[in-house]
């Protein structure tokens, strides 16, 4: 199917090739990853004290030790856990006593709404600012996308939720402060969850676009006489899209992953602030298994970027 | 008819409060036994067995039914099992528990628990003179939220229960530790069989974590699924929930006690982990009551003239542990000179005022006013006397002070580095060392942490003198204290049962905790809650931080 579609000037074989090889390595980052997360969490300490109660006996300890197997030596607990989870059974959440994709399930439909709704933001406004900015540099919509991108990227997103709030929410009483369940809800946490992305997107397309405009192409479009809305969207949007779909790819895998503070701000049930309350009661169950999907997602958002860049660059050539 | 009954039932309420009063102030006076005379029960603060049969329930026409919906927000709601009552690690999951069960007697019930408890699902109950054997019986009206009545089999099996590992129940501990058995013998008495005559551990276990419920429902369901759908005995009954995020409870009205049915319908608790936004959540109207304001939310809600603050008055506060333990290399804090002096350089006023908008105070030490025995004259607040503490200090032989490490949880940074400064001021070099909460907590119970360690001292946790050995008792598990001193007052405290002794031993207790300064407290702030305007009336429980006694809630 890869090869009826390709692009003349793809090696098929060649591309093939390339895909099962970058598949064996992922299978082998993800065991590194896995042996480094489940070592990594162990090292913090033992997490039956604090799962017990604070004057708990010696005793009590011990026996939560035993009933969650920490008392096994830690090779024997990687092994049970690499086997389990092969399988797709990553056990049973230590706090909540519930299975862990069960947790996982219920929060992550959340974390990729919100992070979608976020993308989408990104993507009109900082594409829309950045290509504009690129055609006037240094007129009014640059230089407010400058600012724009400037806040993005040096403004903590913990300000700009609760400033959000006391304006959107508790001054103005347009939209709730927090938690979920209707359109609404997602505004305010999409907007900050974004702000950031948006400001990298937005530089970035008008770098890039700055780059593709400058090119002798572009100026033999113009004077062929092509209209500027094919000159712009044909032809050189679609040659600086290279580098902003590597960064819109990755930075959805980063939404997906790590909207902690957005989600705690607005009382979002999503996966960050899951796993960092993971990680806070040691819940070792639930924090091996997010990093792992984590780590299977950027794994895999990579290698279809590099495949699509074979088809979007003829030149590109793999193997 | 119903007039006269009224009247009997608010007589029947008046002589129990009066009996406990008397019996408070020293002279008990003994009821009968239903095997050898009984002495006043132990459990503190003091309280009689309930002489007279509960009063029949006042009619519910004379009280409107429950109406209107009431919304709190919390930091965190955490089950180890669903929403199962028994499924409690810790107090994450108390606005919930504490609003959906009943037990036997009800701590929940009092404004003041230094009064006692309540009747719960027990209108009467005595204690055998030797202290082994504790009698509970039942109300025949007690339902449990499904219809099922409320038998001493499901007392029985639900502490059982609770030992299941799997609910992690913070509670399992101390059920071990004193209690040999729980009988029916018949289906509106439940006997308590303890080990030890020490009654201090009866609060702990029947106000959190070991509520009733019904042994025919859970067997039937199975244990996941009666997580999903609990059923428990109190005022709130569930009807659904998210884990970890929200929980939507309503009105039982067929609670034992008519008293506790609650004036509003519905109950949800949303779980906002943020507290800027959770005060925002209230001035927006989103909620209606939160707990746990501190720092500038303080501020934020007492100028917003829609917003009240109430208090609780002393719930928690923030202290530093002296490393007593034996073989540490620490030969400054075994000085009484020193304790007295980095005491004395702590500038309380100002802390109260800077970081609790003044709504805190100085208190002398961690005996507080939630205990039996305490004594106010006693706890006054040290003077701030930075002069006087450095003379102190050359008095112990540290005239250049000295240098040491200071441990404490991150989350109260402001305050520990406030106190630092002061000790700064007097010469002693102070290393900071914010932890992680889950990293302090390990090394603070392994007692890992050297030097100075930050805890806090809480009022509703202990009530009884003697739990207060688990934090100043040597050897205690989570004390930092190898010192003699205090050790014949808890073996005492331990084996009394007579109230005058203990209130007398809590006493002596609460002097040595002041003259020896196994710790200082550094501040006692005011357990506040924001208050919305749709709320009429709410009275949270002395010394409980708690959203407790929600079914006393009443809307404008």
């Amino acid at each position: 199917m890869l090869c009826a579609r390709a692009p003349s000037g793809v090696a098929c074989g060649a591309m093939r090739a390339y895909i099962i090889k970058r598949l064996g390595e992922a299978v082998i980052t993800l065991l590194v990853v896995s042996v480094g997360v489940f070592m990594l969490s162990h090292l913090t300490g033992d997490p039956a004290i604090i799962l017990a109660p604070p004057d708990a006996s010696q005793g009590d300890i011990e026996e939560i030790r035993q009933n969650l197997k920490l008392d096994r030596p830690i090779f024997v607990q990687y092994w049970h856990f690499l086997r389990k989870a092969l399988t797709g059974d990553f056990g049973r959440s230590w706090v909540q006593g519930r299975p862990v994709l069960t947790v996982i399930g219920e929060r992550l439909p959340n974390t990729v709404t919100l992070a979608g709704v976020a993308l989408a933001m990104s993507l009109a406004v900082g594409l829309t600012l950045g290509v504009v900015s690129a055609l006037k540099p240094e007129g009014f919509v640059d230089s407010f996308a400058k600012v724009f991108a400037l806040g993005g990227q040096s403004i903590p997103t913990f300000w700009t939720g609760i400033i959000l709030i006391l304006l959107f929410a508790v001054t103005f009483k347009l939209l709730p402060t927090s938690g979920i369940g209707t359109p609404k809800h997602l505004v305010l946490p999409a907007i900050t969850l974004s702000w950031f992305s948006t400001a990298a997107l937005l530089r970035l397309t008008r770098s890039a676009m700055l780059d593709v405009l400058d090119s002798e192409f572009i100026k033999m479009v113009r004077i062929k006489g092509a209209p500027e809305w094919h000159v712009i969207g044909k032809h050189a949007l679609k040659n600086a899209s290279l580098p902003i779909i590597t960064l819109i790819s990755l930075q959805f895998v980063g939404l997906l992953n790590g909207a902690v503070v957005t989600e705690t701000v607005f009382a979002w049930p999503g996966i960050g602030r899951l796993v960092v309350q993971s990680v806070f009661s040691r819940d070792f169950p639930v924090v091996q298994a997010i990093v792992l999907m984590a780590g299977t997602l950027f794994i895999v958002t990579n290698l279809l970027v590099d495949i699509m860049y074979a088809y979007l660059d003829p030149r590109i050539k793999y193997g | 008819m119903q007039k006269g009954k009224l009247i009997s039932r608010w007589l029947a309420a008046a002589g129990v409060g009066l009996t406990a009063l008397a019996v408070a102030c020293g002279g008990a006076a003994q009821p009968t036994a239903t095997t050898a005379p009984p002495r006043a029960p132990t459990l503190v603060p003091t309280i009689t067995p309930t002489p007279s049969p509960a009063p029949s329930p006042t009619p519910l026409a004379v009280r409107p039914k429950p109406a209107g919906k009431i919304t709190v927000g919390d930091t965190v709601i955490t089950f180890a099992n669903g929403f199962d009552v028994h499924g409690v690690p810790g107090g994450g999951a108390w606005v919930v528990v504490r609003n959906m069960g009943a037990h036997v007697l009800c701590f929940e019930c009092p404004e003041d628990l230094t009064g006692g408890p309540a009747p719960g699902l027990a209108s009467s109950w005595d204690i055998s003179s030797n202290g082994f054997v504790w009698t509970f019986k039942l109300r025949p009206n007690a339902k449990f939220h499904n219809g099922a009545p409320v038998t001493a089999s499901d007392i029985a099996f639900s502490l059982q229960r609770a030992l299941d590992p799997r609910l992690a129940n913070a509670r399992v501990g101390e059920i071990r530790a004193n209690i040999e058995t729980v009988e029916a013998p018949d289906p509106l008495t439940a006997v308590f069989k303890t080990k030890s005559p020490n009654s201090a551990w009866l609060g702990r276990i029947l106000d959190q974590g070991t509520f009733p419920v019904p042994q025919k429902y859970v067997e039937e369901v199975g244990f996941e699924a009666f997580g999903k759908r609990p059923v428990a005995a109190g005022p709130w009954k569930f009807v659904e929930g998210v884990p970890g995020e929200r929980v939507v409870m309503e009105a039982f009205e067929d609670v034992y006690d008519p008293d506790r049915v609650p004036r509003v319908k519905t109950l949800e608790v949303r779980v906002i982990p943020e507290a800027s936004t959770r005060v925002a959540a209230l001035r927006a109207g989103e909620l209606d009551l939160i707990p746990s304001v501190s720092g500038p939310q303080i501020k934020e809600i007492s100028s917003d003239p829609n917003l009240r603050l109430v208090s609780a008055g002393f719930a928690l506060a923030p202290s530093v542990v002296f490393d007593l333990l034996a073989g540490r290399e620490y030969p400054w804090t075994k000085e009484l000179k020193v304790r007295q002096a980095m005491n004395t350089s702590i500038d309380r006023d100002a802390i109260a005022k800077k970081l609790y908008d003044g709504r805190a105070r100085g208190v002398a030490s961690g005996y507080n006013p939630c205990m039996f025995g305490y004594n106010p004259a006693l706890d006054t607040s040290p003077p701030f006397n930075p002069t006087r503490a450095k003379e102190l200090l050359s008095e112990a032989g540290y005239p250049n002070g000295f240098e040491t490490t200071l441990s404490f949880s991150a989350g109260a940074r402001d305050l520990y580095q406030a106190v630092a400064g002061y000790w700064e001021a007097i010469g002693i070099k102070i290393k900071v060392n914010p932890l992680e909460g889950g990293a302090y907590s390990q090394q603070y119970v392994r007692k890992e942490l050297k030097g100075l360690t930050a805890t806090s001292e809480s009022c509703s946790d202990k009530l009884d003198p003697a739990h207060l050995y688990t934090h100043y008792g040597k050897g205690g598990p989570l004390g930092y204290n190898d010192t003699p001193e205090s050790e014949e007052l808890f073996t005492k405290l331990r084996e009394a049962s007579d109230p005058g002794v203990r209130k007398q031993l809590g006493g002596q207790l609460q002097k040595w905790m002041i003259e020896f300064l196994p710790r200082i407290v550094i501040i006692a702030p005011d357990a506040l809650f924001g208050v919305g305007p749709r709320v009429k009336e709410f009275t949270p429980q002395k010394g409980n931080a708690f959203l407790i006694r929600m079914e006393r809630v009443t809307l404008k």
